[in-house]
């Protein structure tokens, strides 16, 4: 199980690089919760993109989804990854895969 | 490869106190080079640049390292130890080359990822940084 909070730090996020085609979507609090914004996926172009946090969420995130497609050649469909820093009252819809931490 | 060779050669000795020291004072000189000759891989790579730093200094130090010429053209022995040494200077360079190579190419990849999201501490992409993709990460 992954973890932001042991990974990252909770609350210490302050840019991201995002690859063609994925997508992040931002929350204030843990469990998805909170305020939330989402970030890409940009749609032309090669390579990533690279953003820093505007206020609100620089240095605030606790949560976020990543959306996009898999690396995974098997796994042909899209997936959506979930990571937050607190397990409490998160249980991951289908189609995602959960990651929770303290 | 002979084991003159300038490539392999410590320019600079850091170690300037020890140095003369061991210039001066044939025991020490004669110790160390015994102490080579019986190391084990892996060799002492710090200790033999002295050494074969101070060995390319020959005529100016003493006897007892400028005889290290003369011994490895007759000892097999110390002619194969300082061939492992040329060789693990190359192999160590190699390996520093495709260290610096390995992390310029992990810098490239989390600035313009093909896959996924990483995340940083710092802002424009710097500090302490995770990624994550459709996997577990």
């Amino acid at each position: 199980m992954a973890d932001i909070a042991r990974q990252i730090g909770n609350d210490a996020i302050s840019s991201l690089s995002i690859a063609k085609g994925w997508s992040i979507t931002l929350f204030t609090a843990a469990g998805f919760s909170g305020e939330r914004t989402t970030i890409g996926p940009r749609r032309d172009g090669v390579g990533g993109d690279r953003y820093n946090l505007i206020d609100g969420f620089d240095n605030e995130v606790s949560s976020f989804i990543i959306t996009g497609v898999s690396a995974d050649p098997s796994r042909k469909n899209q997936v959506t990854s979930t990571y937050h820093g607190s397990a409490t009252g998160y249980t991951p819809a289908k189609g995602q895969e959960g990651y929770s931490g303290e | 490869m002979g084991i003159k060779d300038k490539t392999f050669v410590n320019k600079t000795l850091d170690d300037k106190a020890f140095a003369d020291k061991l210039m001066g004072d044939k025991a020490l000189a004669d110790e160390l080079i015994a102490g080579l000759l019986a190391a084990e891989s892996p060799v002492d790579l710090d200790l033999a640049k002295l050494v074969m730093a101070l060995y390319d200094k020959r005529g100016t130090f003493h006897e007892g390292m400028t005889g290290l010429e003369h011994r490895a053209a007759r000892d097999e022995d110390l002619a194969s130890f300082l061939e492992v040494i040329l060789t693990n200077q190359v192999i160590e360079t190699l390996r520093a080359e495709s260290e610096a190579a390995t992390k310029a190419a992990d810098a490239e990849m989390i600035l313009n990822p093909t896959s996924g999201v990483y995340v940083f501490t710092d802002r424009n992409c710097k500090g302490k940084h995770a990624g994550f993709a459709g996997g577990r990460a």
